[in-house]
């Protein structure tokens, strides 16, 4: 009698442990071998914004700060729907007339300026935005396809500009940042909505100033 | 088979099935989640940003209320800007702290205007997680991401046979995303992280233009 019952503690006490070996198994499957990230599938397409933080500032000489916001030329002599001059992208076909202040009536026309940012040339963010048609190649319809380093030109009455892509992201609606822009350097900035269909999000393509070529 | 034997087998078995449900009967639903940051106190992140070659860096944001504040650092200049942004009185600050100087941009009417891709919906526009984005999400998981638990959604978009997938993480601490992924028609991913997120409460002093910046310009919409 003695015998059995010790046996019977033993095969208790033996399933435990295994038992108990299974959950911890799969408690430590859980905490420490997490799934593997659905972004390793494309790992090899990704165009990531850097992640960490950026490496050592250079040492910068101290001289007196220069502001970056003086000399930023918003003041603008074009009426809302006034044309302001042509953007072309060969990259994705597109040539299209760009007029002043983003607005809703003005959007449903053609690409249009947002009056808070800055007029193009030397210095500032010029921001043009445009709808995600649904129409091949309307409006900001293929905006998606830009790349870094492809061409964007703005040509007005006076100057035919350059630009190349150096950055693509995508943001909030709310966020302002993007149409930021400093004295120190000339980026345009163009800006649709992402995904297509949805509009959860802008897609946003920066682009700096290369050259100013007169007309 | 003895009856102790058995009950030790149930009860044994009971608590194997409650874990392994655990996955997939989370304490909330990722609808409750994603509404768990207006709830916030006010909260904070940083993230990279990129404008240029020349320009990128690390932006801090402080998200209180309607108050907005973004201080961008440029890597490679050290120089800083400072976004005040939602301003109560319908006004949004550049500013250049160290040259303590500011343009001010100033909305008039934003409520009377249309919600499209108009500036005025940057002034108003609300969380980007609401009801419209919830009733497209085609995909939830569950899972951990840098040791967090968070819901990975998935919105999927298609058109002209192509399409464009937006896959968010969101935190179930914050219900904020914590990295977000916008994958195109030719298949290239855009990404963003969030990093060192925190809950307020935050000083309203962080929300407010300091009294010694010199407004050089004023933009005034509408």
């Amino acid at each position: 009698m003695k015998g059995r019952l010790n046996r019977r503690n033993l095969v208790i006490v033996a399933t435990m442990l295994v038992l108990m070996a299974v959950v911890m198994i799969q408690v430590i499957n859980r905490f420490v071998d997490a799934p593997v990230p659905l972004e390793l599938e494309e790992e090899a397409d990704i165009q990531e914004e850097p992640d960490t933080e950026p490496d050592k500032v250079e040492e910068v000489e101290i001289v007196p700060h220069e502001s970056l916001l003086e000399g930023l030329s918003k003041e603008s002599s074009f009426a809302s729907g006034e044309g302001l001059g042509r953007l072309m992208i060969p990259k994705i076909d597109l040539g299209m007339t760009v007029i002043e202040h983003a607005s809703a009536a003005n959007l449903n026309r053609t690409l249009a300026r947002m009056i808070s940012s800055d007029m193009p040339g030397e210095e500032g963010n010029f921001v043009i935005t445009g709808h995600r048609m649904y129409q091949y190649g309307s409006h900001f319809n293929r905006l998606d396809e830009m790349e870094l380093g492809d061409e964007v030109f703005f040509e007005d009455e006076n100057n035919r500009y350059r630009y190349e892509v150096e950055s693509i992201t995508f943001v909030a609606p709310s966020e302002i940042w993007i149409t930021m822009g400093t004295n120190r350097d000339s980026v345009l900035t163009l800006i649709t909505c992402t995904p297509i269909a949805r509009a959860t999000h802008r897609l946003v393509v920066f682009a700096s100033l290369q050259e100013i070529l007169p007309l | 088979m003895d009856k102790r034997l058995l009950i030790v087998f149930a009860l044994l078995a009971g608590i194997i099935g409650i874990y392994s449900g655990a996955e997939t009967i989370s304490a909330e639903s990722w609808q409750q989640v994603l509404n768990k940051s207006q709830d916030l106190e006010g909260y904070y992140y940083q993230t990279p940003y990129k404008f240029s070659n020349n320009h990128m860096g690390v932006m801090e944001v402080w998200n209180q209320g309607y108050g907005i504040r973004i201080e961008m650092v440029n890597s490679l200049s050290g120089e800083k800007m400072i976004l005040l942004t939602r301003q109560t009185e319908g006004t949004f600050y550049q500013i250049d702290p160290e040259a303590k100087e500011a343009i001010a941009f100033t909305y008039t009417d934003v409520e009377l205007l249309p919600q499209d891709l108009d500036e005025s919906r940057y002034a108003v526009a609300g969380s980007r997680f609401d009801q419209n984005f919830i009733d497209r999400v085609s995909s939830v998981k569950e899972e951990m991401y840098k040791d967090q638990p968070v819901f990975l959604l998935e919105n999927k978009s298609t058109h002209g046979g192509q399409e464009e997938i937006y896959r968010v993480w969101i935190s179930k601490e914050f219900g904020l995303p914590l990295k977000e992924e916008m994958k195109m028609a030719d298949g290239r991913i855009h990404r963003r992280v969030y990093n060192e997120m925190k809950e307020g409460p935050f000083s309203q002093e962080l929300f407010q233009l300091p009294d010694d910046i010199e407004i050089i310009e004023q933009i005034r919409f509408n």
